[in-house]
């Protein structure tokens, strides 16, 4: 229930902190360190380099534009609930951001620390993958721009490699005649999520014309649910979209929730998320 | 790794290995043993302290990761004479605690939310218990106090 014994680096730059990433070994880079630290005491990760990033310049703040809210990577999950502007620019921020575990680790846990994670059962990923959004990568070739579908990998796995590190997120912002539903359902309020729905849709003329589903806690990684989608803007009733939302999962069996039951609560977030936006 | 921090407004300079838990270093090393170690993965909220009146986890922070920054404990909420904070005053009136395993991380969580003015309705404290676990109460006597504390009405007025 202690960590193992490591080095703990705190550099003072982004390029610093990627040279220490790029010395081979097992190195880690550190955010909050609410999801990275439980491991750490039960050993189930054994870094032998701990990266820091607290004393890196530039990774913290939120910028709200019309098209985006850009969020840098250090920017603790409260900062981002306090602010107003970006929450109203993208709602479905405002939404997700109470079921992240608990005020007191959103006190400490960052946007980019949960966004890198890539744990198939957080909130943010699925937000970001519900809005096709985006992350800012920095490494020792550059910087460049990834996208969501692209940067969820597997369990706890994102396309980043060994050099990089994830700077910002960048949520994008959907606009006039978008409306938006989140719902999840945990043990507790906080536990791990044994299922997701982030949902977005744009109406025009009070017809649904196009729809926007992802589903956590129920694959490896945050998913889009195009045939729900599809099926969202033909206008299916609830109790067949229910169904559909259903048979479009295939989640894995857990102690607590057998793969059929994740599978009927991603049904029902679906038409209550969909309920909620049309209200 | 040498640092330098200061808890309950005393400073101190410790040569602490890295991988060292400032829960650990808090009660073992500075012997400030009010800060109590539950789950050690941040789920029962026993071990929250204030970190620059941010309140966090210590069982999730390194000690040397605090370098530089200033540390409450329970130990630091009264005053240096002795006397209470009003937040603690409330938890004895409303028998806010039983054993008192859980009562310090609580006492960090609310301190913060009542100096930001965050619990201005019953909903905001359970949210915020929400980050505590605590066997004895049933949390009723710990929501009637931070609300006292809050200067929420008593819950037997709101009924009627």
């Amino acid at each position: 229930m202690k960590p193992a014994p490591l080095v703990y680096q705190r550099p003072s730059t982004i390029d610093e902190a990627c040279r220490l990433l790029a010395t081979g070994g097992y190195v880690k880079v550190v955010a909050g360190g609410q999801s990275l630290m439980p491991l750490l005491n039960f050993r189930l990760a054994t870094p032998d380099v701990l990266v820091d990033l607290r004393d890196v310049a530039g990774l913290v703040g939120i910028e709200v534009t019309d098209t985006a809210v850009t969020v840098g990577a250090m920017t603790t999950q409260r900062a981002l609930e306090r602010d107003r502007a970006a929450l109203e620019a993208c709602p479905l921020l405002d939404l997700a951001l109470p079921h992240v575990g608990h005020t007191t680790t959103r006190n400490r846990g960052t946007v980019g620390g949960t966004i890198a994670h890539a744990d198939p059962a957080a909130e943010l990923p699925c937000v970001l993958v519900c809005l096709d959004g985006e992350a800012v990568v920095v490494g020792l070739d550059g910087t460049r721009h990834v996208s969501a579908a692209e940067l969820f990998v597997s369990y706890l796995t994102s396309s980043l490699g060994d050099d990089e590190i994830l700077t910002a997120v960048r949520f994008p912002v959907l606009g006039a005649g978008w409306h938006f539903g989140f719902g999840e359902v945990a043990q507790r309020h906080g536990d791990y999520a044994m299922a997701i729905v982030a949902l977005a849709v744009h109406i025009e003329d009070g017809d649904v014309i196009e729809a926007r589903v992802a589903a956590g806690a129920v694959s490896d990684r945050p998913i889009r649910l195009t045939m729900v989608e599809a099926a969202i803007v033909a206008g299916v009733p609830p109790n067949e979209l229910r169904a559909l939302a259903a048979e479009s999962v295939d989640p894995p069996d857990s102690p607590h929730a057998p793969s059929a039951y994740r599978r009927s609560l991603i049904g029902t977030l679906v038409v209550r998320a969909l309920a909620e936006a049309l209200a | 790794m040498n640092v330098e921090f200061a808890v309950n407004g005393r400073t101190y300079r410790r040569d602490i290995e890295d991988r060292r838990l400032l829960s650990d270093v808090l009660r073992h090393d500075l012997g400030l043993r009010g800060t109590h170690v539950g789950c050690e993965h941040g789920v029962c909220g026993a071990c929250t302290v204030l970190v620059d009146g941010v309140a966090s986890r210590s069982c999730l922070l390194l000690a040397v990761q605090v370098a530089g920054c200033e540390i409450l404990t329970v130990e630091g909420l009264a005053d240096p004479a002795g006397t209470l904070s009003p937040l603690q005053v409330a938890f004895s009136t409303h028998h806010g605690l039983q054993c008192g395993f859980c009562t310090p991380g609580i006492l960090a969580t609310a301190t913060e939310a009542l100096e930001r003015g965050e619990l201005t309705s019953r909903a905001a404290i359970t949210d915020l218990l929400s980050g505590h676990l605590c066997r004895c109460t049933g949390y009723v006597g710990i929501i009637e106090a931070i609300a006292d504390a809050a200067g929420l009405p008593p819950e037997s007025e709101r009924a009627l």
